[in-house]
């Protein structure tokens, strides 16, 4: 699984559901978790995990929706996701898309 | 909607069950949330989403074995079910035929929250906004926020069990910050429940104007007084006390270890014979329901304090295997990728004879500590601290002068045993419950309490 080609095609189909400028956030992690009690192992736990976050900005407004399913689907209802919050009837705080300082 | 099909579940146990153990269990979940706040009348964080996955569990002997992966697919159950099969040692053994998971529709919802409109809300937000600043002049900053949720959740194990359930939660908050001569204070109130929109039908602004008039009340508060004192606890979230001081220490799994100053004390008499406390998961439409646990054992009213007596701790199906007991459905978890560990669900005194008038009547000086803000408790000896976010004076039977800095000092067995008065007006407030890395929805409540003394750390 290519977490930056996920996160790239996110942008673009927010990009694509109407959204003016997009970013997203692609994860991929593992983790195994022991406990142990008394000298005995209580329990471990060994998972695996991955998501998508993406913000659409249109007009001054933003909107963020995030998802599991890391398909093409899953990554296109995602964005139409995000882009569907955006239309409140009230401003948001955020206008666009953080800039990062030259 | 149907997550796993029977037939698949019984195979995902099959292998998880390859290698020996004495339970398996799949627990599978759909869930999609959304949640907005208006911070001075800008719209912050407008967002939501939908996740799923599942998990897979084998206990062993005393170990739990546990594995969770995203997504439903057969091939991704099967794997995880054979990654936490290869932790286990022991001769392979089969499972309970199953039959389909039915969702336990304990708790209806009458307006699904999904399908009320974006601008709906959001002149609901700016209602709440308009009404906490038409509260007075001193108010300086309102923040008010809406979630909403939904969680499909099937529960398949190898004793046969298939459990589903559907859970709808809504949530409306504010918090309001006053400010006069350079002093500040805040001021927050929650509605909330296991049911839909039309939770937020009847006068929301309460809301708002509820956590208005505590942040300005508080402008005027006077110095704490300090000492030994008659305290009488608030309704709703008074019950916080309760929750913190002694549910914790009901938890099976603190009693077991040893941890809790509730072990070894089951039928004894720790209160007057007019206490009575319950832990109700099945409490219609209540914020800490569930139609089922995340263990698939129906929920249920358990009495965990009867007349005074102390009479049962609260147990997920691990820990009431090793005591013996029946799982009282308390075995819950934040989400899938978490394991299941005995929780309170609706945890409240029962209603009393008294009014809350008479409780404060029978007060010549006193507190009358309304909600608490941060606490520390700990569980092996029951001693508490709390601060006290809404507290009054008590002269003379009656409520004065609004208090701050106000401390609550004391331990959970002493305030049981102090307990001298139970008013009929339960109430129960939602609170989020934060143990072991999770955290679930938690409704604490109770009428209000009369302590007959409690050490109060004050300011003046």
């Amino acid at each position: 699984m290519d977490i930056e080609a996920i996160a790239r095609f996110g942008v673009e189909a927010a990009l694509a559901a109407g959204a003016g400028e997009a970013d997203a956030w692609c994860e991929r992690s593992t983790s195994r978790r022991i406990r142990v009690y008394g000298g005995e192992v209580e329990s471990l736990s060994d998972a695996g995990s991955s998501g998508l976050g993406l913000r659409a900005f249109i007009e001054g407004r933003s909107g963020y929706a995030y998802g599991t399913d890391l398909s093409d689907d899953g990554v296109r209802s995602v964005a139409q996701a995000a882009r569907a919050r955006r239309p409140w009837p009230i401003r948001t705080s955020t206008r666009g898309c953080p800039r990062t300082r030259a | 909607m149907t997550l796993v099909p029977p037939a698949l579940a019984e195979k995902v146990l099959e292998h998880a069950l390859a290698r020996g153990g004495d339970f398996a269990e799949l627990y599978a979940e759909d869930r999609h949330g959304f949640s907005v706040s208006l911070d001075d009348g800008r719209v912050e964080r407008p967002g939501g989403g939908t996740e799923r996955g599942a998990s897979v569990r084998v206990v062993a002997g005393g170990a739990s074995w546990f594995g969770h992966v995203d997504g439903l697919g057969e091939d991704a159950l099967l794997t995880m079910a054979d990654s936490v099969a290869q932790a286990v040692r022991g001769e392979p053994r089969g499972a309970a035929p199953l039959g389909p998971a039915r969702p336990a529709g304990t708790n209806p919802v009458a307006l699904r929250p999904e399908t009320v409109a974006a601008a709906r809300k959001a002149d609901l937000l700016r209602a709440l906004d308009e009404r906490a600043r038409s509260a007075g002049a001193e108010v300086a900053e309102v923040s008010v926020g809406y979630s909403e949720g939904r969680r499909i959740v099937e529960i398949f194990n190898s004793d046969g069990v298939a459990a589903a359930d559907d859970r709808t939660r809504t949530r409306l908050s504010a918090q309001v910050v006053a400010r006069r001569d350079g002093r500040v204070e805040t001021g927050s109130h929650t509605r909330g429940g296991h049911a839909g929109y039309e939770l937020l039908e009847s006068d929301p602004e309460e809301v708002a104007a509820s956590a208005a008039r505590k942040a300005l009340t508080a402008l005027d508060a006077v110095d704490a007084p300090s000492g030994r004192l008659p305290v009488v606890v608030g309704n709703g979230f008074g019950g916080v006390l309760l929750h913190e001081a002694v549910g914790h220490g009901l938890e099976a799994d603190a009693v077991q270890k040893g941890a809790s100053v509730y072990a070894g004390k089951l039928g004894e008499q720790l209160a007057e014979p007019t206490v009575t406390a319950y832990d109700d998961g099945a409490r219609t439409n209540e914020w800490g329901s569930d139609g089922v646990d995340d263990e698939g054992t129906p929920t249920r009213r358990t009495t965990v304090i009867e007349d005074g007596r102390l009479t049962s701790y609260l147990y997920d199906l691990v820990r009431a295997r090793a005591d013996g007991a029946a799982s009282t459905g308390n075995g819950r978890r934040q989400s899938f990728r978490h394991l299941p560990v005995p929780r309170m669900t609706n945890t409240y005194f029962a209603p009393g004879q008294a009014t809350p008038q008479e409780l404060i009547e029978g007060v010549e000086r006193g507190l009358y500590a309304v909600s608490f803000g941060g606490g520390q408790v700990e569980p092996a000896t029951g001693d508490f601290v709390f601060g006290v976010s809404e507290g009054y004076l008590i002269e003379n039977g009656k409520v004065t002068a609004p208090v701050r800095g106000a401390t609550l000092v004391g331990n959970g067995l002493e305030a049981l045993r102090a307990i001298d008065g139970i008013a009929g007006d339960l109430e129960i407030a939602t609170g989020y419950c934060g143990k072991d890395g999770q955290t679930v929805p938690a409704g604490v409540g109770q009428p209000h309490v009369r302590i007959r003394e409690l050490t109060v750390g004050g300011t003046g």
